[in-house]
Formats: C-alpha cells, structure tokens, sequence
C-alpha cells in the first residue's frame, strides 16, 4: 500500500449473531472520532469465542478506553445505535451478493478461496500487479 | 447382431460414466485447491462511508467482507 499499488477496503457482513453487530456498530463509533482501523485491530485482538461475552457492551466501551476516544461520545453514539442501519446495509449488500462466509476477500473482483496465509493473498495481489 | 448392439450400448454407457466422474472429480479438485472466482461487480462498489487505506488509482484493489467474530 506504501508504493501506491494496492488499496484496501473493509466491509462489514456481520452475520454471526448479536456480538457481531454490537462489534461493527462500535467500530463505526470509534471511526467517528477517526479512529476506525485502530478499534478495527484492537477488536480482534480481543477476540476470544463467539457470542461468549467478548463484544460486551462493557467491553466495547472499554476498548474505546484503551484507544483514548472520547467515552461519552463513544457510549452515546452505541446506546443511540447509529450505525446500526450502516452495518446492517453492508451486511444485507454482502448477503444480496452472494458472500456466504468471512473473511471474503476479493482482489480486484477475484474471490481468494482456500487458504487465508498471507503467501496466497501475496501471491494473488502479484498475479493481479503482473495483469494476471 | 443383438449381442454387438448390446455391446455398444455398454461401451456408450460406460463411456458417459466416466466422463461425468472426471467431470465430478475435476469440481471438487478445483475447490479443494482453491483459485479464484468472479463474484458480481456490485461487490465492488463502495459506499462513501466504506473504510479504505490506499489510493484510489492503486491498480490492485482488496476488498474483505469480514465479521469481527
């Protein structure tokens, strides 16, 4: 992405249950005070189990925390649930598209299937570079 | 001649056998191994508020669809 020649998009398609949607919500909140990708990392990094209590409101929250975000804008902006409408406009798009599972990485329109290694999306992001 | 005719019904029958067997072979090769496969253009439209890092005229664009879980 430094030399310019590859650009990333992230989208949400939050669709293993509650957790999922409370997580993407939150880290449309921390995109509010311009720190998306950071909340984005910090998410998964906390990541223990599925709907087991990792994305708890108190969690969430407490992330924010951690990245320094305004906590009273942060816990307004989740209790308002304003992004909720967003997320699940990614999620129905993703759904209305045919994108069955995460992560669902596409390179330039190309679904990368099988392994998620890095070598396999280095490999395709060079074949894409190449013209492949 | 009833015995020949049998035969060759046998042959054709065998041979559509085998060809269909290649045919579920080579999918199920094809998955296990993985590659790549067209997913529809509107996939590729971002909305204003989608998250990028990059240029916009970087001639390789990724895009994850992905669940914090």
């Amino acid at each position: 992405m430094d030399s310019g020649d590859v650009r990333f998009v992230y989208r949400h398609f939050a669709f293993l249950g509650e957790e999922s949607v409370w997580a993407a919500e939150a880290s449309e909140c921390a995109s509010e005070q311009g720190k998306f990708w950071e909340y984005h990392d910090i998410l998964y990094e906390r990541w223990v189990g599925t709907n087991v209590g990792a994305y708890s409101y108190n969690n969430l929250v407490g992330f924010a925390d951690i990245l320094e975000l305004d906590s009273q804008q942060f816990a307004g902006c989740m209790n308002e649930r304003k992004y909720l409408d967003r997320v699940r406009g990614d999620s129905e798009f993703a759904d209305d598209n045919g994108i069955t599972s995460t992560p669902w990485v596409l390179i330039n329109g190309e679904r990368v299937r099988g392994s998620t290694d890095y070598g396999v999306f280095r490999d395709a992001i060079e074949a894409a570079l190449a013209g492949n | 001649m009833e015995n020949r005719n049998r035969l060759w019904i046998m042959l054709g029958a065998g041979g559509v056998a085998v060809a269909i067997a290649v045919a579920v072979i080579a999918v199920v090769a094809l998955n296990l191994a993985g590659g790549s496969e067209a997913t529809p253009a509107a996939a590729e439209e971002f909305p204003p508020y989608a998250h990028i890092i990059g240029e916009a005229d970087a001639p390789v664009t990724v895009v994850e669809f992905g669940d914090f879980q």
